[in-house]
C-alpha cells in the first residue's frame, strides 16, 4: 500500500466513523416517541416564531390596535381564539408572541452560556483561591431563589422586557458553571490529558481539544431544558407586569391582563397560558431526549 | 453530627454575607440614585436628601456596605415607602402564611410524587409508567400561576369546590396568634374545624405550587429507583428470596431517596419563590403577595427584605436536607 | 432424603438469547449440566463467555426483556424451574439455591447494618417461619461458622465499616443460613486481595467438606477452581466445550480452548518461558457460526468444525466437543501442543 492511500484511509477512517455514530444517535434519538413530540413541537414554534407575522390573520393586532367593535368574542371562525378587552385577535397575538419568546429564551440562555462556561473552565482548570472563590459565588447565587433574585433586579433596574431579560440572565448562569466545572475536573484527571501535558500540551491546548469538547453535550442538553425554563420565568415577570408590558404581545403578560375578564371571557387567558406550556413541554422533551442520546449517564 | 452541624452553620453565615453583598450590589448597581430607590419614585427634592443622610447613602460604599450589615443585625430591613411601616414587622406578619402554604405544598409533592416515582421505575415501560411521566413532564412545563388561575377558574368559580382566595372565609374566626400558621394555631386553640377551613383555603394555591415539584421529585425518584433496582445488593436480596415489596420499599428506596431528598430542597427554595406568582391569584396574604406588590410599584426595601430572608429560609432548608442525609445514610455519618 | 441417584441439578439443551437493537445476542446455546448431591463443579471460561448468565437465568434472575430462554429444561432435585411464577421462583432463591457473587463490595446494601440483612434474607429463607430471634440467633451462629472476628459487633456494622473479605464471609454466611440443597458461588475471590483470596478459598474447601455443599463455583481461573473443585465444566462463546473430573483437565486436556486456557496458566513447577495467549476474539454472537464456535481462533480447525459438533467421551467422566476425536489422525493432532 502506497503512504498517500494509507493517509487516506487514515483520514476516512474516523469521518466513516463519525458519520456512523452520528447515524447511530439519530436513529436512538427518533426511536423515542416522547422525543419525537419534543421535536416536532420545538419545530412548529420555530417556524411560528419564524413567520409569525405572516401567518397571523390580523397581524396589526400585535401592537396596539384597538377595535372596541370586535371586543372580548368568543372563539369563532374568524378569531380563532377570540379577542380581548380592546378587540385583539388573540390567536394572531399569540402567533406573533412567539418571537418575542424565542427572543427571550435565546438571550437568556445564550448569556447565562457566556458567563456560565467560561467561569466554570477557569474554575475547573484553575484550582485554588481563584476556584473556590468563583464556586463559593456560584453557590451564594444559587442559595437563593431564582426567581426571587430576577424580580429584586427588575426592581432595581425597572420593569420592562430588556430588563427582565438581563435579570434572568444574571440569575441562570450559576448552574453552568457547576456543570462545566465537574465535568473539567473529571476530565482533568483523565489518563489521556495526563498523556497530552506529559506530550507538551498547554493549558489551553488542553481546554480547548481535552475538556471543552466533552463538556458539549451536557451544555447542549442543559441548554435546551433551561430554553423551556426561561420561557417560563420570562412569563412569570410578564405576569407580574415586571417583564413586557401591555400591549406588547407576550404571553405572560396577556395571560395577567385576561386575568381580569375571568370566568365570562375565559379564552383571554387560557390560549396563552396553552401556548406557554406547549413551548416549554417541546423543550423538555427535546432535552430529555438528547440527554438520553448525548449524555445518557448523566441525569 | 454535632460537628457537621456547627460547621454547616459557619458556611450559611458565610453564605448569609455573600446574600447580604448581593442585595447590596443590586441596590447600589443600580442606575440612578439609591437614596431616590429608597424613598420611591414620588419622594420630592428634599425627601430624598433626608433619606440620603438618614440611611448613609452619602458616604463612600464600603461604609455603606457597613452600615447595611449593621441595620441587618438590628433586625432593621428598611421602610416601605408606600405604607410608611416597617419592613421587618411585615415580613414577621406575612411569613407564617407563606410558610405554613409552603409546607403544605411540599407534603403534596413528596406524598404524592416519592410512591409515584416509585410506581414508575417498577412498571418501566408499562401504560402505568406512561401515565406517570406525562403528569411529570407536564407538570415540568405549566406556567403556575396559569395553572393557578385555571384551577380557580374551574374548581372554585364554575364548580364552586373551592373558595376563590384569602387565608380564611370572612366570617370565620381568625384564632388567636402563637405560630402565625392559621392550621396549627386552630389545633392548639381546639377548634379542628377552622384549622380545616384554612387547609380547604390553601388546596387551590398548594396544588398550583406543587406541580412543578411533584414533577421534578417523580423524575428523580423514577430515575433513580431505576438506578438502584439494577444495582448489585437489590440482586443479592432478590436470590436471598426477599420479596418485592419489601426490595422496593426498602432495600431500594433507602438508596433511591438520598438524592431525591436533594431535589425536595431545592425544590422547596423554588416553592418559596413561585409563591411570589401564587399568593397572587388567591389574594394568599403572604411574602409572596407582599413581594409582588412591592415589585409593581418599585418599592424598593420590601423587595431586597424578602429576597435577603428567602434566601436565608433556603438556606435554613439546605441546612436540615443534609442533616436528614446525614442520618438516612451511614457512609455519610461516619464520615463527619 | 433425597435419592443419590436424583442429580441437585440437571440443566439439559438450555438456550437463551438477548434481544438487542442489532440483533438477537445468542447468549447460551444448548448448555447441558449435570450436578450429583455432595458435588462441587467449576464453570470455567473468558469474561463474557455466558457462565455468569447461565447460572442466573436458571433461577430468574435475569430479566426478561430483554432476555429470552428459547429452549431448555432446568430441574432442581427432579423439579423443574422454567415456567415458574417469580413467586414459587423466589421460594426456591435462597432457600434452595443459594449464591454469592463476585464483588462483596456492592453485594451488601450500603443504607442497612450487616445484622438487618442477614435477619432479613434468614426469614425470607425459612418463608417468614422464622422468629426474629431465631433469626439473629443462626445469623450470628452463621458469621462464627465463617471465622468472622467478633460476629456480636459486626452484627452493628454497616458494610462501609468491613474490608471486603470480610464482606464476603458475611455473605457467604447469608447464603448457607438456610441450608441450601445447591450454592452457586460467581467468581467469589475475583475482587479480592491474593492473601485474602487464599482465605475465602480455604473457606470455601472447609465448607464443601464439613457441610457436604453442593456447589458450583463459577470463575475465569482454573487454578482458583482447582482448589475447591472436584469437577469442572468449561465453556466458551454460550457453549459447554468440555466436562471432565479436575485431574483430567490437568493431566489431559482435550478441548483445543481447554488447552489454551491451561498454556496460558503459570505453572508452579515449569520453569516459564512463555504465557501463551490464545489469538483472535470471542465471535460474533449477533451471528454466531452454526459449528464449532472456537474454530476461528483454533489452530487445529479443519473441514469437520463448520458442522454442529457433539460430545464425545474420552475418558471416564471425560466429555468434549471436538470433532478432533473422530478421526485416527486427527486424535494424534489433538494432543500436540
Amino acid at each position: 500500500m502506497s503512504t498517500a492511500t494509507a493517509q487516506a484511509a487514515e483520514t476516512a477512517a474516523p469521518r466513516q466513523m463519525r458519520f456512523r455514530e452520528t447515524r447511530r444517535l439519530v436513529r436512538t434519538y427518533s426511536r423515542s416517541f416522547s422525543s419525537m413530540v419534543g421535536l416536532v413541537i420545538v419545530l412548529i414554534f420555530l417556524f411560528i416564531a419564524a413567520f409569525g407575522p405572516l401567518l397571523a390573520p390580523y397581524p396589526e393586532d400585535a401592537y396596539g390596535a384597538v377595535d372596541f367593535g370586535a371586543k372580548l368574542l368568543p372563539p369563532s371562525a374568524e378569531h380563532w381564539f377570540g379577542t380581548d378587552q380592546v378587540g385583539l385577535d388573540i390567536f394572531s397575538r399569540v402567533l406573533i408572541g412567539a418571537r418575542t419568546t424565542l427572543q427571550i429564551g435565546l438571550t437568556v440562555t445564550g448569556i447565562a452560556i457566556l458567563i456560565g462556561v467560561p467561569l466554570g473552565l477557569i474554575a475547573g482548570m484553575a484550582g485554588g483561591w481563584v476556584a473556590e472563590t468563583i464556586m463559593r459565588i456560584t453557590d451564594i447565587f444559587l442559595s437563593i431563589p431564582g426567581l426571587i433574585l430576577a424580580i429584586a433586579i427588575v426592581g432595581a433596574l425597572g420593569p420592562g422586557i430588556g430588563n427582565a431579560m438581563l435579570a434572568l440572565s444574571l440569575v441562570w448562569w450559576p448552574g453552568y458553571v457547576r456543570l462545566v466545572q465537574a465535568k473539567t475536573l473529571s476530565q482533568r484527571n483523565e489518563t489521556y490529558v495526563d498523556a497530552a501535558r506529559a506530550l507538551g500540551a498547554g493549558p489551553l491546548r488542553v481546554v480547548f481539544v481535552h475538556v471543552l469538547p466533552n463538556c458539549l453535550s451536557p451544555i447542549i442538553v442543559k441548554a435546551s431544558m433551561d430554553m423551556g425554563l426561561a420561557i417560563l420565568g420570562a412569563a412569570s415577570l410578564g405576569f407580574l407586569g415586571l417583564g413586557a408590558q401591555p400591549p406588547y404581545p407576550e404571553w405572560g403578560a396577556m395571560i395577567s391582563t385576561g386575568r381580569a375578564y375571568l370566568p365570562d371571557w375565559w379564552w383571554c387567558s387560557l390560549f396563552p397560558g396553552l401556548a406557554i406550556y406547549f413551548t416549554v413541554l417541546g423543550f423538555n422533551l427535546l432535552g430529555d431526549g438528547l440527554r438520553d442520546v448525548l449524555d445518557p449517564r448523566q441525569r | 453530627m454535632l460537628r457537621l452541624i456547627l460547621k454547616r452553620l459557619g458556611l450559611m453565615i458565610v453564605m448569609l454575607l455573600g446574600l447580604a453583598v448581593i442585595t447590596f450590589t443590586i441596590a447600589n448597581v443600580a442606575p440612578g440614585d439609591p437614596a431616590r430607590l429608597a424613598a420611591g419614585p414620588d419622594a420630592s427634592q428634599e425627601m430624598v436628601e433626608q433619606v440620603r443622610a438618614e440611611r448613609g447613602f452619602d458616604k463612600p460604599v464600603p461604609v455603606r456596605f457597613f452600615i447595611y450589615l449593621g441595620q441587618l443585625a438590628r433586625g432593621d430591613l428598611g421602610t416601605s415607602v408606600y405604607t410608611g411601616r416597617e419592613v421587618a414587622r411585615d415580613i414577621a406578619q406575612f411569613l407564617p402564611a407563606t410558610l405554613e402554604l409552603v409546607l403544605f405544598s411540599i407534603t403534596i409533592a413528596v406524598v404524592f410524587g416519592i410512591p409515584l416515582g416509585v410506581l414508575a421505575a417498577v412498571w418501566q415501560n408499562k401504560a402505568g409508567d406512561h401515565g406517570i411521566r406525562l403528569l411529570a413532564v407536564s407538570g415540568a412545563a405549566l406556567p403556575m400561576f396559569w395553572l393557578g388561575l385555571m384551577l380557580q377558574w374551574y374548581l372554585a368559580l364554575e364548580l364552586d369546590l373551592f373558595p376563590l382566595g384569602g387565608r380564611l372565609g370572612v366570617f370565620d374566626d381568625v384564632p388567636p396568634k402563637i405560630t402565625g400558621m392559621i392550621t396549627i394555631d386552630a389545633l392548639l386553640d381546639g377548634d379542628p374545624g377552622t384549622a380545616f377551613t384554612a387547609l380547604w383555603h390553601m388546596v387551590l394555591p398548594a396544588l398550583a405550587l406543587s406541580l412543578p415539584a411533584l414533577a421534578a421529585i417523580i423524575r428523580v425518584n423514577r430515575a433513580e429507583m431505576l438506578e438502584v433496582l439494577g444495582r448489585d445488593y437489590v440482586t443479592n436480596a432478590r436470590a436471598q428470596g426477599i420479596g418485592p415489596f419489601r426490595i422496593i420499599a426498602a432495600y431500594a428506596l433507602k438508596n433511591a431517596i438520598l438524592p431525591t431528598l436533594a431535589m425536595i430542597g431545592l425544590r422547596f427554595g423554588w416553592m418559596l419563590g413561585g409563591t411570589v406568582l401564587v399568593e397572587g391569584v388567591f389574594d394568599f396574604p403572604g411574602v409572596g403577595l407582599y413581594a409582588a406588590k412591592a415589585a409593581v410599584s418599585s418599592d424598593f426595601e420590601p423587595i431586597m427584605a424578602v429576597t435577603l430572608i428567602l434566601g436565608a429560609a433556603f438556606m435554613v432548608t439546605n441546612l436540615l436536607i443534609d442533616l436528614a442525609y446525614a442520618l438516612l445514610d451511614p457512609r455519610v455519618r461516619n464520615q463527619i | 432424603m433425597t435419592d443419590s441417584s436424583t442429580p441437585t441439578l440437571e440443566i439439559r439443551d438450555f438456550s437463551l438469547v438477548f434481544d438487542t437493537f442489532d440483533g438477537t445476542y445468542h447468549a447460551i446455546d444448548k448448555v447441558n449440566l449435570t450436578l450429583r448431591p455432595g458435588e462441587a463443579m467449576g464453570l470455567v471460561g473468558e469474561t463474557g463467555c455466558g457462565k455468569s448468565v447461565l447460572t442466573r437465568a436458571a433461577f430468574g434472575l435475569v430479566p426478561t426483556p430483554p432476555a429470552r430462554i428459547t429452549s431448555g429444561s432446568v430441574t432442581l432435585e427432579g423439579r423443574e424451574l422454567l415456567g415458574l411464577s417469580d413467586r414459587a421462583l423466589r421460594g426456591v432463591r435462597g432457600k434452595d439455591v443459594a449464591m454469592i457473587f463476585q464483588d462483596p463490595m456492592t453485594y451488601l446494601n450500603p443504607v442497612f447494618r450487616i445484622g438487618t440483612q442477614l435477619v432479613d434474607a434468614i426469614r425470607a429463607q425459612s418463608g417468614g417461619k422464622a422468629s426474629k430471634a431465631e433469626a439473629r440467633a443462626l445469623a450470628l451462629e452463621m458469621l462464627d461458622k465463617v471465622h468472622l472476628p467478633n460476629p456480636e459487633r459486626q452484627f452493628r456494622s454497616y458494610p462501609h465499616e468491613l474490608s471486603g473479605g470480610m464482606r464476603q464471609r458475611v455473605l457467604i454466611a447469608m447464603a448457607l443460613a438456610a441450608k441450601p440443597k445447591l450454592l452457586i458461588a460467581d467468581e467469589p475471590t475475583t475482587a479480592l486481595d491474593v492473601t485474602i483470596q487464599a482465605q475465602i478459598l480455604d473457606l470455601m474447601a472447609e465448607l464443601v467438606e464439613d457441610m457436604g455443599l453442593t456447589m458450583i463455583m463459577i470463575s475465569h481461573d482454573l487454578g482458583v477452581v482447582a482448589q475447591v473443585c472436584s469437577r469442572v465444566a468449561v465453556m466458551y462463546a454460550g457453549k459447554i466445550v468440555e466436562d471432565a473430573p479436575i485431574r483430567q483437565i490437568f493431566d489431559a486436556p482435550s478441548h483445543p480452548y481447554t488447552q489454551g486456557l491451561l498454556a496460558a496458566l503459570p505453572h508452579p513447577f515449569k520453569p516459564v518461558d512463555k504465557l501463551a495467549s490464545i489469538p483472535g476474539s470471542l465471535p460474533d454472537l449477533l451471528n454466531p457460526p452454526e459449528g464449532c464456535r472456537f474454530a476461528a481462533r483454533c489452530a487445529k480447525a479443519h473441514a469437520a468444525c463448520a458442522a454442529p459438533v457433539d460430545f464425545r467421551t474420552v475418558g471416564p467422566g471425560h466429555e468434549v466437543a471436538c470433532t478432533l476425536y473422530d478421526l485416527a489422525e486427527t486424535k494424534e493432532l489433538a494432543h500436540e501442543h
